[in-house]
This record gives structure tokens, sequence and C-alpha cells, in this order.
């Protein structure tokens, strides 16, 4: 157990340590300072509406700054990460060394995925910090006007902020899912990335197309953006709980998967 | 060595038996979700006199509006959310609904990431449309303070629906019941209105009853000879009981544009007449009825969009004119070259009928 968490950590401080990642966090972070600017300018030119209504407090900032990057961006860091995971090892030969340390491969599996979740949720985090003190140190903490026309007041706009990181991150966490089963079939770090931004991109065309339409409900891309509903009053949780749903089906397969490759596959490079 | 040992490829029934499990468990959650719960039967006499004698109930619900009428998905041809006619003929509609069963009550529809929402108190109306961030603000106080009735409009909910198609029941329908089922965690009975008429186009319309309040929670309206419902209106959840009393007021926000009216313009289901100062008349009875819209002008030739989109329809004529005519498995439309449409769920003749 102890000796698990080490794993985790010495895991989570690779990922840190690696120069693209840390760019990666700095393009993310760049979304919501383009918000800002965007915003400011539009709201000294009077204004028009936005995403999340009439634009009166500075939290209005990161939400719209996660609804920018929830479909393309943040899945792109996801997918990134997760050529590292089990490929990347592979691909510099330390696959090797780490599996002659006495780790079931299923435990080494279980830190790549959590260390995936956690990197997720960092990614989403970062937004939403930056995109909060941008956003409040412009715009200050004032009232939200909800999509029903009401107002809610800073701290529960604060609490409707978070639980749309972490719905965002859920729905992350199946991306995850989806690029450490790949992680574990090649050994090339960007074909995975490549990989996982295939299935994103598929997904996103097809919830364009109409004779696909039964296909919608099962769509990550079409299930990311209903955070949106927090923002009605009363909030209207069933999209939500939906995607959730969704999100934990496309996980459950996808570990599945990638527990059956990775153990039973030969680690020869 | 056990057995995933000896033979690792054993272990991709793991994925594959995960991934037939997510697959059918919604279809099972579905199936589970509207079992036969085995009520104890009721009459069809019984079940039309508990309609005509359910009381109101203050309640919190969803109800989803599915359509199938087998037409093209429609442009959008009014403006903001839900507010044109057209677009409630086709896909799929979610309607957010309170009351306090006495004299307030709100309804929101939820379309995508906006939202049109009707407040109703005993002293305001509001309708607020998120795209636009505008709100209409009707006062029923008249003049001199005297109270005013106000007409508002009317979500497509169960309810609704149910007593539009028992006006319509007697005497050209036969009334039959079927197993009882669950809606929306609720068991209900089931009423079954067949026309006997052979000139319309409805089926039947199944009703379910729910079994302690007698509200009705469904509504599935067949086409004759088809086996899937065209029109579903539903709840999906509803709890009974008085929703928080703030729900019931609205208050506009900053930089929200609020327009004083005398009356509210109607959402969702709207009055045509009233929005677009159109003539409308109803033709026939029971069934067979049609609406006939008059526009008073002729459809533009001119507009690529209308021409595309009644270009898709075959063209019709006859002593009342030329037109094109939609003809689904549920309803009839014809488009009048002159400006004039008629609507309604039954045979083309009997549009041709009505215009002449």
């Amino acid at each position: 157990m102890w000796r698990d968490l080490g794993l985790l950590r010495s895991e989570l401080g690779l990922m840190l340590s690696r120069w693209r990642n840390r760019l990666g966090l700095g393009v993310l972070a760049l979304v919501p300072l383009m918000v800002t600017i965007g915003m400011y300018q539009s709201s000294r030119a009077g204004g028009g509406p936005d995403i999340v209504g009439g634009l009166t407090n500075g939290l209005v900032v990161p939400l719209t700054a996660l609804f920018a990057e929830a479909v393309l961006f943040l899945p792109l860091a996801v997918a990134m990460l997760s050529g590292d995971a089990i490929a990347g090892e592979a691909n510099q030969g330390t696959l090797r060394y780490l599996l002659t340390v006495p780790v079931a491969r299923t435990r080494l599996l279980v830190v790549k995925y959590l260390s995936l979740m956690i990197g997720a949720v960092m990614g989403v985090g970062i937004v939403l910090l930056v995109g909060g003190i941008l956003g409040v140190a412009v715009f200050g903490a004032g009232e939200t006007a909800t999509l029903s026309g009401s107002r809610i007041g800073f701290w529960d706009s604060l609490g409707r902020l978070l639980l749309a990181g972490a719905y965002v991150s859920v729905i992350l966490w199946a991306i995850a899912a989806i690029g450490l089963f790949f992680s574990t079939l090649v050994d090339q770090p960007v074909a995975v990335s490549i990989g996982v931004m295939v299935v994103v991109a598929l997904m996103g065309i097809a919830q364009a197309v109409p004779e696909l339409e039964w296909l919608r409900p099962w769509l990550l891309t079409t299930r990311v953006q209903s955070f949106v509903d927090l923002m009605r009053d009363p909030i209207y949780w069933t999209q939500m709980r939906n995607g959730v749903l969704v999100a934990l089906g496309w996980m459950a397969v996808f570990l599945a998967a990638a527990w059956a490759r990775f153990t039973s596959r030969d680690i020869t490079s | 060595m056990n057995l995933l040992q000896r033979r690792p490829s054993l272990r991709w029934i793991a994925p594959l038996l995960t991934l037939g499990l997510v697959v059918t468990a919604p279809g099972v959650v579905q199936r589970v979700a509207s079992a036969d719960p085995g009520l104890e039967p009721r009459t069809a006499e019984q079940l039309l006199a508990d309609l005509a004698g359910a009381e109101p109930r203050a309640l919190s619900g969803t109800v989803t509006q599915t359509m199938n009428l087998g037409l093209p998905s429609l442009p959008d041809l009014g403006q903001g959310t839900g507010g044109d006619p057209l677009s409630m003929l086709t896909g799929t509609h979610t309607w957010r609904v309170w009351t306090d069963a006495k004299q307030s009550f709100r309804i929101a529809k939820v379309q995508g990431h906006q939202e049109m929402t009707l407040v109703h108190n005993p002293t305001d109306s509001w309708l607020w449309d998120s795209a636009t961030r505008e709100a209409v603000h009707v006062s029923h106080r008249g003049a001199k303070g005297s109270r005013r009735e106000v007409p508002v409009p009317e979500a497509p909910t169960p309810e609704t629906i149910a007593k539009r198609v028992l006006a319509a029941v007697e005497p050209s329908t036969v009334v039959t019941t079927e197993a009882s089922t669950t809606v929306a965690g609720r068991p209900a009975h089931q009423l079954v209105l067949s026309p006997t008429s052979a000139n319309t186009k409805i089926g039947q319309i199944k009703l379910a009853i729910d079994h302690t309040t007698k509200l009705p929670l469904r509504v599935l309206i067949t086409a004759r000879g088809a086996s899937a419902p065209a029109v579903t209106v539903g709840y999906t959840s509803l709890t009974l009981g008085t929703p928080d009393p703030k729900l019931f007021r609205f208050t506009p926000g900053k930089r929200v544009t609020v327009t004083e009216a005398d009356n509210l313009p109607m959402p969702g289901m709207p009055t045509p007449a009233q929005r677009y100062h159109k003539d409308v008349t109803i033709v026939g009875q029971d069934w067979e009825r049609v609406l006939v819209v008059t526009t008073g002008s002729p459809v533009p030739t001119d507009d690529a969009a209308v021409t595309e989109l009644l270009g898709q329809f075959p063209v019709v004529s006859g002593d009342w004119g030329r037109g094109h005519l939609v003809n689904t498995a549920l309803v009839s439309i014809l488009i009048t070259d002159d400006g004039r449409m008629a609507v309604g769920a039954v045979q083309p003749s009997l549009l041709y009928a009505a215009l002449t």
C-alpha cells in the first residue's frame, strides 16, 4: 500500500517534471486569459449575451474557459499524458526495469491510471484557478445571472463552478481510460496521443451526422458540455447524471481492456 | 498456476463482458423502469371517471416530449428559444414544471444551452428567454388596482394534452384498457382511446394514469397501422409536494431587457393567431378537426430556404387551389401557394374539403 503511494508520488513527480507537460499546463492557462481579454473588451463595448448570461461576476470567466477547452484542449492534454503512461516507458525501455521491481502489473496499471486521473484534475484545476483569479480581479465577485434569469451569489456560483470542474474531470477520466488502453497496445507515445485524439475527433463528427443520432447519448464530446445545466435554477441534474454514467461505462470497458492487454503482454523492448 | 495465467488470452473476456453489460444496461434499466406493477385492473369507465375527478396536485417534474412524425427536421423560423411553433413538430423537447396546484406555476423549457422560462403567480407573469436575455412582464393589476385575468399559455404536459384528448372522445371513440405500467417511477393504469372514424390518421391514444393521484402521466399517440408511437409526452420524473415558493417569483437581473406587456406571447405551443396575427379557424368535428390558418400573403417564391423546404413535398392541386402536401403517418399539412395552411391528423382529402 505505502509502496504504491510512493510509486504514485514518483509518477506524478515525473509527470510534472516533463517540460512538455508544463508547457501544456501553460497552454491550458492561456485560454482563460484570452476569455478575460475578450470579455473585458465586449463589456466595454456594451456587451452581448454570452453562454452563461450577463457578465455580472468574475466567475463567468473560468466557466466560459472550461466550456471552450472541454471539447478539445483538455482531451488533448489527457491524450498526451496517456501516451507517456505505458507506451512512453516501453519506448524508453524503462518499462522492463519497472516490472523487475516486485510490483504486480495490475497494481502498476492502477497507479498509472490514478496519475492520469490526477493529471486530468490538474488540467481542469489550472483552467478554473487562472480563470477565477483573472475573472475576479477584472470583473469582481458579484452575483451571477443564471440561465433561468435568476441571480445567485458569489459563493453559490463558486460551488457550482467546482461542480462543473468535477463533472468535466469525470468525462476526462473516461478519455484517460481509452488512452491507457491505447498506451498498453503500442510502444510509441505519439501514436497513443494521436489515437486518442482520433477517437475524440470521431465522436465530434458522429455528433454532427444525423444518421448516427442513436449514437449521440454515448458520445463523451456531447456529454461534456452538460455542465451548463449547473447554471440553471434550480440545477438540472438529469443530463449530468447520465453523462457520469456514460463516462463510467467507457471507463469500465477500457480499463478492463487495458488490464487484459497489459497483464497478458510480453514485455520485450 | 491458475487458469488466467496459463491462458492469458482468456483475460479479454473481462472487457468484452463489460462492453456487453454497458451496452445493454440502458435497455434493461428502461424495461425495469416501465415494468407492470400488477395493479388491480380498473375498467375504462372507472378510469375516465378517475381522470374527470383528478384534483390538481402540487408537484415538481420533468416532462419529455418526443415527436416522431416522419417530418424532416425543420429550420427554426422563429426567433430565440423554441418560440417557433414549427420546431415543436420534430425532435425531443424537455420541460421542467413546478406548480403549487393553486395559482402559481413555473415552466422552463430546457433547450441545449438555453432556457425559456415562464413564471406565473397571483400578481405577475414573466416570460424569460436566456438566448436574447429578454423578459416580458405582465402585471395582473388592472386600472385602479383591480385584478385582471391574464390568459397564460399551457405547457404541453400530459395533463393539458389529456384534457384536450378527452374533450374529443365522445362519441366516435372506442375506449379500452391495457395492462398497468410504470411511468416516472409511479405505478399507472393505461387507458386506450381508438377513434372509429376512417378519416383520421390517429390509430390510438394511450394514456397512463397515476394509480394514487389519478394524474395523467404519459400520452402516447400512435398512427393508424403503426406500432411505435409518433408522439410521446410524459413525465420522466415527478415529485409530489409544494415546491419552494421562490421558484414562483422572478426578479430580472442586470442587463436584462424587460418589456411590459398586456398579454404574454405564447412560448412553445403558441396560438399562432396571437403571435403572427393570422386568421385561424377550425373545420370539422372530434377526430376529423382541421385547423385552417389564413396568412393573407402568398408563399414567397424568391426565398431560397422556403422554396427548398417546400420543394421536398409533392405538389397537389384541386378546385381549392394549388399547394404542397406534407403527408406524414400521423398528420397532414397542406400549404397553398396563396398562403393558406390546413393541418390535421386526417387524410388529405379532408384538408382539401376544409379549404373549399
